[in-house]
Formats: structure tokens, sequence, C-alpha cells
């Protein structure tokens, strides 16, 4: 199952700091809900864990990630990642072109366009859900990496792992069903 | 109403009597597998791959065997050991039981769990812990054979390619010639999707192996035990199981519909299991595994082409079919059938030539093909003929009810040989379809469509006038693994009258208890409350080849006619002797023979049962019983003409069934309160894949209709007031002019939805919506007219 | 997996058990206490073959936790002849409203629960009333014409 997500956000720090933090795969995971950065493999690939936790269901997803391409003069990367659950329940690949703009106040604009295919019992269950999680994951992940652009050095400093680096599903599925029932009486109140 | 021989309480043929297995089941007291517990049972959860095609590199089961309640992991290495990690199919493929190398379709299983309960059993599934290296997958059947596209059964020598098998029937050269000349010829692609039967009970069965006797017990739920138990003892014969030492019991099943033929994993493993560990084993699996993982229904894309005269003759047909049959050809048909009776497709109508391909590719999906009430592929090529022959009227602007009236086979021309070499039997269509006309008023109908068409509402009729094959079947020509489609009845009258009779079919609701009853009540004349039937022990009823495919009555109901008719010449033989007079000269009038002239000199049926064992004639042996093997002559024909009539929302393109009448003509009618429940039944399982059922798959092999969440089974809300009506046109052939009628509504029923949906949309050049008719396709076929 | 020490009043006979958290109503009926009349069709909640009445109204026992049936009243299958057949059960066999017999405990518990709420309801009213249980043999018609029977009767001896 394939699902296009395209995004954008603009963080107010300077376009060069911005790209080399985005373009740091280490510095990135960090802004990642649930993710752990493991070590780098050598030729541009990254070993990331990203834990999961939907209600009572955990799932580890061990991901390498792979930067396929880096344009400096057109701030545009390309991104490969590919993660399989380490139970065996299935996996996912992503594929993302990212490009930074620099805009006339000063703020970098964040476009990032990916294609995400997923393979196994996610694709079964997840398919209604994958929207509504994959924004809330966009959404704590703007949040953490302008909260470390954006910020003095203290802040940055402070803003480092938590203790419990899972993304906690129940807040991001409730999010999701909010989402999910808030279209429907959008619906509802078209009528 | 057709006179009936026996009284209501005798309860022959024609009465519409209680079932005799009613009341158990209304108690919830029948005995399902599930129900099925054993001293010291332990159950079994199945591990099942998330992939649609990988490798396995690994299978950990260290986590899953420190659980407290696991007893044993099993893989395919440990049946490998025992040479059961494969399976020959009913079509002479193999398929896994579990694999060694490599997965071929989400939701195949790759390992099996045995805890002390069900819970332990699936916090061990949970613990298994595999790792997949993910493979490219072939979904789309029409790149199965590209060059590029990944050998899915790389494991078959010389298996090269994804190409399974070709199957042709008719006479190619001599229907291309008659396309060259036609005057008028379309052409239109018809998609059956894939669709699950999903019987409201799931399959499991309960294996127990006493190693101190070697015997094995096995509840399954099974609509052919004695073929599993011969399967069986074929298969895993080298492990020690011999057929005089293996039961199978097929209790009572909650639902079949073809998809409890097929041997699946599942059985195997768990009777593996129970071998190898001594311990009965149950296994169930829940409905997700049911719908992802067992035989699936339909998945044929057909091009079909009629050509025809200006004035609606139809003279030649030409199907080309590619058939996805998943990672093996696991299909459940007669072994000379790899498309079934498809070549039926000429249907009702008398064309001149005709001819047929059928293509079968390998995919990564689960295996199967026919397991959905649908006689091996007859609702395919119904489906087919019925919606091109929609297609010839709307091309010629001739009406739907006349372009079929100047096409039917008459009533006189049977016994009829079609272009495909199938001898219909009997039939009147003519007959039946006016019937159905004149009942829902078909004249009326096209006057209300009209004025609604001037008015923009959408309303349509749909007619279909379909010919069933059924029966299987004739041992020349219809075997299954070798075993010939013969059936049987084994009938035993005690000394008090009172009969026990055992068959080889087996009942999964279609009221055998009673309707066999009643066939042995017609012909001896003994009440029907006297009569026992069993049916799915294999340790006490006759060899028998199961029920599916509408086979019962063909088969095994002709069989017990013709035991009785054993039993009665024997009976005759004792009356004689108790009458003191000539057999030549006694008569038999229902239930008892009398000296002819003398009618009070006379011996019931009773007097003749205990006679048999208290004072039967010298020379003659005691007892009075038959058994008989019956081998049919031929196939039978059902038919029937169904109308439906839909509105349909322009504005969301949902459809709705107004009204929907339903003639059959089952030939002569054992129990029409049955009849009539088995017609409600299959035009329900035939609305189901017109508007709601589909199980798809997305490019990466993913199932996309799983559960009950997308997979829609239509409720009483969505199930309209079923009308229905009959005539009667026996079969020649058969003892008692029955034909059998449990899936002539699941064939006739879709074509005729959807010719009704289509013709509601003709006006606007709509000529053909493939089903489901969903909301989405309706309204896209009703805007892009618009847009054009 | 914790456990707790439950009694559930089925059929009006206490029934003692030891149970984990976890374990399904329709388990601890069938397994725990041997009442196999209700059965198990799906796992999403959607086929309605394990439906009970719980204090009176009907669930679905596969979505139940026993633990929450603690001192509670459940009425199964078994549980709906008294000194003589129940009129739904009556109507089922009259009607020809069942053929395999896997749905119909399920189909008699809710329509029980229709009719205790609805004594005389229409057509619509009957098939609103069972579209939560599934059925694949007998096209609903004769099941309908079961549910009627019943409320035909239970009329008639309601006014006697």
């Amino acid at each position: 199952m394939k699902v296009e997500i395209s995004k954008t956000f603009s963080i107010r720090a300077p376009i060069s700091d911005v790209w080399d933090y985005m373009t740091d795969i280490k510095s990135v995971s960090s802004c990642i809900p649930g993710a752990q950065y493991n070590e780098a493999l050598g030729d541009n690939k990254h070993s990331v864990m990203l834990n999961l936790k939907v209600g009572p269901i955990k799932s580890s997803y061990r991901s390498e990630i792979a930067i396929k391409s880096l344009d400096e003069s057109n701030y545009t990367m390309k991104i490969e990642g590919r993660g399989t659950d380490t139970k065996g329940k299935g996996g996912a690949n992503m594929e993302m072109v990212g490009k930074l703009i620099e805009k006339s106040d000063g703020t970098t604009e964040v476009n990032g366009d990916s294609s995400v295919t997923i393979q196994g019992m996610l694709a079964q269950f997840g398919s209604r859900m994958i929207e509504d999680v994959s924004n809330q994951i966009f959404v704590q992940f703007t949040q953490s990496l302008c909260a470390k652009l954006e910020g003095s050095s203290e802040d940055i400093k402070n803003s480092s792992q938590e203790s419990d680096n899972t993304l906690s599903g129940t807040a991001v599925a409730g999010a999701a069903i909010k989402g999910i029932a808030g279209r429907l009486i959008g619906v509802l109140k078209k009528k | 109403m057709a006179q009936c021989k026996t009284s209501p309480e005798v309860g022959g043929m024609g009465h519409s009597v209680k079932r005799k297995e009613d009341p158990r089941f209304i108690r919830g007291q029948g005995n399902y597998v599930d129900d099925v517990v054993r001293p010291g049972m332990v159950y079994m959860d199945i591990v099942r791959s998330p992939y649609a095609h990988a490798k396995i590199k690994s299978i950990n089961t260290e986590k899953a065997l420190a659980h407290p309640g696991v007893a044993a992991v099993i893989t395919g290495e440990t049946l490998k050991e025992y040479n059961l990690h494969m399976m020959p199919t009913l079509m002479s493929d193999t398929q896994m039981v579990l694999p060694i190398d490599k997965v071929c379709y989400q939701a195949q299983e790759v390992a099996a769990v045995v805890a002390t309960d069900r819970y332990s059993a699936a916090d061990g599934v949970e613990l298994v812990e595999v790792e997949y290296e993910p493979l490219p997958v072939v979904v789309d059947p029409h790149k199965a054979t590209d060059p590029d596209a990944p050998i899915i059964r790389d494991d078959k020598e010389g298996q090269d390619s994804n190409h399974i098998f070709h199957w042709e029937a008719g006479d190619k050269s001599g229907t291309d010639e008659i396309f060259k000349n036609a005057d008028v010829t379309v052409k239109k692609d018809i998609y059956l999707p894939r669709i699950h039967v999903a019987s409201i009970e799931t399959c499991g069965c309960v294996s127990e192996f006493d190693s101190v006797t070697g015997q094995l017990t096995v509840w399954m739920t099974t609509q052919a035990p004695h073929a599993i138990r011969t399967v069986l003892a074929l298969v895993a014969g080298h492990v020690g199981l011999q057929e005089d030492k293996i039961r199978i019991i097929s209790p009572d099943i909650g639902g079949g519909f073809g998809g409890k033929v097929p041997v699946y994993p599942g059985y195997v493993i768990a009777i593996a299991a129970s071998v190898v560990t001594g311990l009965p084993i149950k296994w169930i699996e829940d409905r997700r595994e049911n719908l992802q993982a067992d035989s699936f229904a339909r998945d044929y894309h057909m091009t079909c082409e009629i050509a025809a005269d200006k004035d609606g003759t139809l003279n030649g047909l030409r199907i080309k079919t590619l058939a996805d049959h998943g990672y093996a050809d696991a299909a459940a048909n007669p072994s000379k059938w790899p498309a079934g009776m498809f070549s039926i497709c000429t249907g009702s109508y008398d064309f001149k030539n005709a001819f047929v391909e059928v293509d079968g590719v390998y995919t990564n999906k689960p295996p199967g093909g026919i397991a959905y009430r649908c006689s091996f592929r007859v609702t395919e090529a119904v489906h087919a003929i019925e919606r091109m022959v929609d297609v010839v009227a709307d091309e010629l602007g001739m009406d739907a009810a006349d372009i079929r009236m100047n096409n039917f086979i008459p009533k006189d021309a049977f016994p009829y040989k079609s272009p495909m070499g199938w001898e219909y039997d009997s039939g009147d269509y003519h007959g039946a379809l006016k019937l159905a006309m004149d009942k829902i008023g078909y004249d009326k109908l096209l006057k209300e469509q009209a004025k609604k068409r001037e008015k923009g509402e959408l309303m349509g009729i749909g007619i279909s006038s379909f010919t069933e094959v059924v029966g299987a079947g004739p041992s020349k020509d219809f075997d299954i693994l070798g075993i010939k489609m013969f059936d049987s009845s084994e009938i035993r009258i005690h000394p008090t009258g009172k009969v026990i009779a055992r068959f080889g079919t087996k009942s999964q609701g279609q009221g055998h208890e009673t309707t066999y009853a009643q066939i042995i009540a017609e012909e001896l004349g003994i009440p029907h409350t006297d009569v026992s039937v069993e049916e799915g022990d294999t340790d006490t009823a006759p060899y028998g080849l199961g029920t599916y495919a509408s086979r019962s009555t063909p088969t095994a109901g002709a069989a017990a006619a013709m035991a009785c008719r054993k039993i009665k010449d024997k009976a005759r033989k004792i009356a004689a002797h108790l009458l003191e007079a000539a057999e030549e000269d006694l008569e038999w009038e229902v239930g008892k023979f009398s000296v002819k002239g003398v009618p009070d000199k006379s011996v019931t049926i009773q007097d003749i049962a205990f006679a048999a064992y208290t004072n039967h004639p010298q020379g003659l042996e005691a007892g009075l019983e038959a058994t008989h093997y019956y081998d049919p002559p031929n196939m039978t024909y059902p038919f029937g003409s169904y109308i439906a009539v839909v509105d349909i929302d322009s504005g969301t393109g949902e459809v709705k069934v107004r009204r929907f009448l339903a003639v059959d003509d089952c030939g002569n009618i054992i129990n029409p309160m049955i009849v009539e429940g088995q017609i409600h039944g299959g035009l329900t399982q035939g609305l189901a894949p017109s508007l709601y059922e589909e199980i798809s798959y997305d490019d990466e092999g993913n199932i996309t209709g799983g559960s009950f969440m997308e997979y829609l089974v239509p409720t009483a809300v969505e199930t309209p007031n079923w009308e229905t009506d009959k005539t009667v046109t026996p079969s020649p052939h058969h003892p008692l002019g029955a034909k059998g009628v449990g899936e002539s509504p699941t064939v006739g029923a879709p074509p005729a939805i959807a010719n009704a949906v289509v013709d509601a949309l003709s006006h606007l050049g709509v000529r053909h919506i493939d089903i489901p008719l969903t909301p989405e396709k309706v309204w896209r076929a009703i805007h892009k007219q618009d847009a054009a | 997996m914790a456990t707790q020490t439950i009694t559930v009043n089925i059929n009006g006979e206490a029934k003692t058990a030891k149970v984990e958290d976890r374990l399904l109503l329709v388990h601890l009926i069938r397994d725990n206490h041997g009442l196999t009349g209700t059965h198990i069709g799906c796992d999403t909640t959607h086929c309605g073959a394990c439906t009970v009445l719980l204090d009176g109204t009907a669930v679905k026992s596969c979505t139940v936790f026993a633990v929450q049936a603690n001192g509670k009243d459940v009425t199964t299958i078994e549980g709906m002849e008294g000194d003589a057949l129940h009129p739904l059960q009556e109507g089922f066999m009259e009607e020809h409203g069942l053929q395999c017999g896997f749905c119909t405990p399920g189909m008699i518990m809710s329509s029980k629960h229709l009719l205790d709420k609805n004594l005389n309801p229409s057509e619509e009213e009957i098939r609103w009333g069972i579209s939560g249980n599934l059925c694949r043999c007998t096209g609903y018609v004769n099941i309908v014409k079961a549910v009627q029977y019943a409320s035909n009767k239970l009329q008639e001896t309601s006014a006697d």
C-alpha cells in the first residue's frame, strides 16, 4: 500500500543552519518521536530504531536510512528509508525528497514529499490511520525541530532525550480519531 | 400444486415437512467442531506471513518456547523430517503445508504454536520471531507472464514461468468463421473479482492419535470426509497411517458453500502435531485467517465476444479467460476440468458454435478458485453469457426479454447437445421466463421506467435466464484425484420397521436428515419420522464424494431411491411368502403389498420388516437392507429466470434492489420449504458479490478485504424480500426426476442485478460495469457519460 | 497475567470460575462452563453469533470481558427453553428460519432482546433489530417470519 505525504512548514532560522541540521541524520533522528539513532553504517547509510506504541501494541522497526543525494546549491536532499518490524510483522519503505527555500523574511521553508510503501499487518489495520498517524508524527517532529533550531543553545541542550523515547501512540491515536471524527462531522455539517 | 403420492404423515416428495435437524440447533445443542472437547486436548494457533512474497531468513522460537503455556512450535523444518511439509492439491499441483525457503502470499502459514489453552497459543504466536527478506511480488495476473516477472513456483522442477495451464473447449475454426461473417459482433471485458464465502463457522479440526492402536480420529469442518480420509492415507501413509485406522468425522457444519472442501495446511499441521506429540490438538481459525488464507472464488478476467445476426439471432460465442489462481492451483475441480464447467457458457441459448480458452496463472495470493457456491465455475460462465446477451440487445436496440425468447433452446429440443458437448437433460426456458415476466408485471415496469426516465430518475430492470449444470458426475468424465464421483446410500430397516440410512454426502445446512428421509418415505411408504439419516462419519458411512456443487440430490438422492428399489424387490419376495401368493400377483401401493384384486390380503412394509428377521422365506437371506453406489448417467441441468428491479440514487450511486423475482426449475421437488430456503440463501449470496463483496490486493500484495470491517456480508437490512416461484421440468434420467438447486440462485442472481443496473444507465450510454456495483463505480459510470 | 475469581449467574445458575482478566465472556461460557450453544464467527464484533443477554440486554459476548459479567445475569440459548420451547425457538422451526444452525442461537437472543423491548415490531424494525447478526444460509426472509411468529404467539399469551 502506497501513501503519498507532502508537508510544508517554516522555521525561524537561517537556511544554512537548517540544511546542516537536517542533513545530519543523527541530529534529525532526535526530533523524530520514537526514533533512536544507532550508528553510521558508512556509505551514507545509518541504522535507526523506530519504536511505535499504538495503545497496548508496541512495535519496533529496525530501519536503515540512506542519503541518496545531497545538492547544497539547491538545498535539495533525497533520502530512502527501509524498516522491518523486529518481530516479523511487516515493514515500510520510504522515499523522500526534501527541499529548503530561503524566504525574504529570513525564515526557511521546508518542503518534504515522501512516498511510503507499507507491507504487512500495518497495511491492513493502519490504512485508515496511516494518514492521521503520519500527520501527528509530523507535528511532533516539526515542534521538536523548531525548538532545537529556533531556541537558544540552552534550549537545545535541555531538549535532548527523554527517558521513554517511544512515540506515544495513544496520543497519536486519540488525535487521529479526533481527526477522522472531525472530518466526518465536517461532512455531516455540509449536508 | 402437484399431487403428492404420500400423505403428509408419511411425508414423501412434495411435502414441506419440518426439519428433523432443527430441534438440536434451536436449543444450542448442535455439535460443531469447536464444541468437541477431548481429554488432554491442547490448542494450536498459526504464525502467518505479513509479506506476499519473501524469503524466510530465520525463525526464532526461543521466546515462544519460554512461555509457560507453550508446548511446542512446529516449523517447516519439523515437518520436513516426516516429508509432510508439502502436500498435493486436487488439481495435481503442490502446495506448502509449512514453508522452508519462502512464503508466497500474505497470511500464509509459517509456523504453528501448540499450547495448553487458546490464549497461551495466541501469546506464543506473538512471541515467534521471523526474519524475512521481501521479494518482488506478482499481484496483477496480466503481468504474471511478463518476461521480467519473478517466478513464484521456482520450487517446481521445469516451472520457468507463472503460467499453470491452458485449457480449451469448443470449435475454434468454426467459431472464428462465424465471427468473420457476422452482421454484428460485440466484445466486452468482464471481470469477476475475488470473493470469499465466509460461512459463519470458520474452519478447524480436532485431531487425536492413539499411538497404541495406531488410530487417528479427526473431527473436521469438511464437506467431503471420505475424500479426506483417502488423501490422508495416500499422503501420510509413509508415517504409518493406514486408511482402516483413519476416521474422519464431519459433525455439524456451520455452512460450507465450497469453502470447506479444500485441505488447508492448518488441518495437516494439526494432524501431524497430534501424531508426533500424542496429544489431541484443536485448531480453529479466526475470521481474519479464514478470509485471508482460505480458498477464494472467482478472480476470472474474461474477454467475451458474441457474433449475431441483425435480427438478434445469436450465432457464435468466444471467451478468452485469464484465471488468477494464487500461488498454487488448488481449486477443488474434478481432475479433468481445470476450468470447471466453464464451457456451459453457451447457457440457455442455441448458439451455432462456440469456443473458450482459459489460461491459469500463479500470483502471490492464496490458492483456490471455486469455493463459493458456484457449481465449478458456472457462476463465471453464466455471468459472462447473461451480461453479453444484454450487450447484444443494447447494441441492436432490442428488449432484453425478446432477445432471450428468440434464442432459447426450445422445450422439444431436449435432450440438447450444446456446441461444447454438454447434453442438457430437460428444460423449458420460455416457460420460466414467461412466468417471471407475468409475475413481476414486466410490461408495467417498462412503462414505469419510461416515465421515470423523463424525470431523470434511474430505474433498471434486469433479466437472467440461466442454465446450471450440477450433479457431478458420470464416472467416465468426473473424478477427484482419481476417485470417481459416484455417491452412495446404505439403508437398513430394523425389525420394528424403523430405518437407519447412511450416505456418502455431508450436509452443511441443506437439510439432508429431512430430505433423504423423505425420499425413503416416498419409495417405501415408511413415515419420514421413522427414518434416521446419518452422514459424515467415515467409519460408518458408505463411500461418497461429499456435498458441494449441488450434487447431493442428483447423486446420493438417486442412490437412496435405487437402494430403496432393491429393498422393495426383496420385500416383494417376503410379502409373497407372508401372503402365500406368487410375486407377480402382488401389487405395491404406498407402504404395502397386496394381492391383485384382493385388497384385504395385504402386508405393510413394517410387517415385512419384522418378518425379515422372524419369518424370512427359506433360501432367502434374513434382514432387509441395501446399499447402492450411484453413477449418474449424466449431469442434471436446473434452470431459471430471474428478474431484478433496481433504483439508483444519481447523487450517491447507491443501488437499491426494489424487487427480485426468482423462478427456479429444479425438476421434481422433495421439500418445497427447504428448496425455497436454499433459494433465499443463494440469492443473498448472489446479492453480496453484486453490490458489496470483494477481496482485493494492493501492489505489494497486502490484502485489503481481510476482515468483516472491509469484507461486507449483507445483513437483514440490505437483503430484499425475495420473491420466488417455480416451474417443474423433471430430469428424465434421474430416478426421482430431481435436479438439485442449492447453487442456482448464486449463479443466476449477479447477472440479473448487473443487467438491471446497466439497464438503469443505458440511456446514458453505459454498456457494462463490473461487479461489485459499489456506489463509487456506479456514480463514476453515470457522470463519465455526463461528461462525454 | 492477573486472575480473579468471578461468579456469573448463567441461565439462573451461579457459576464460579477463576479467570484471567483478559478472558472473553464467550470463552467463559463455552470453555469454562461447557455451554457451547453460543458460537464464535468473527473477530471484529460483526457477526453476532456470540450474542447473549447480559442483564437482559443483548451483547456480543466476544467483545465483553468475563470479569465485566461478574455478579451479573447472563442468558444464553440454553436458557431459553423453560417448561416448553420459547416461541422464538418454535418460530424458527415452524418458519424454517435456520439451515446450518450456526448463527441461530445469536439470532434468537437478539430477537429476544428485540421482542422484550417491542412486542409488535414491523418488518423493518425486525430487520434492523437483527442487523447485528449475519446469516449466510437463509437469506433472512424466514428469520423475519420466525420473529413475527414469536411476536404473534407472545401477544396471544400475554392477552390471555
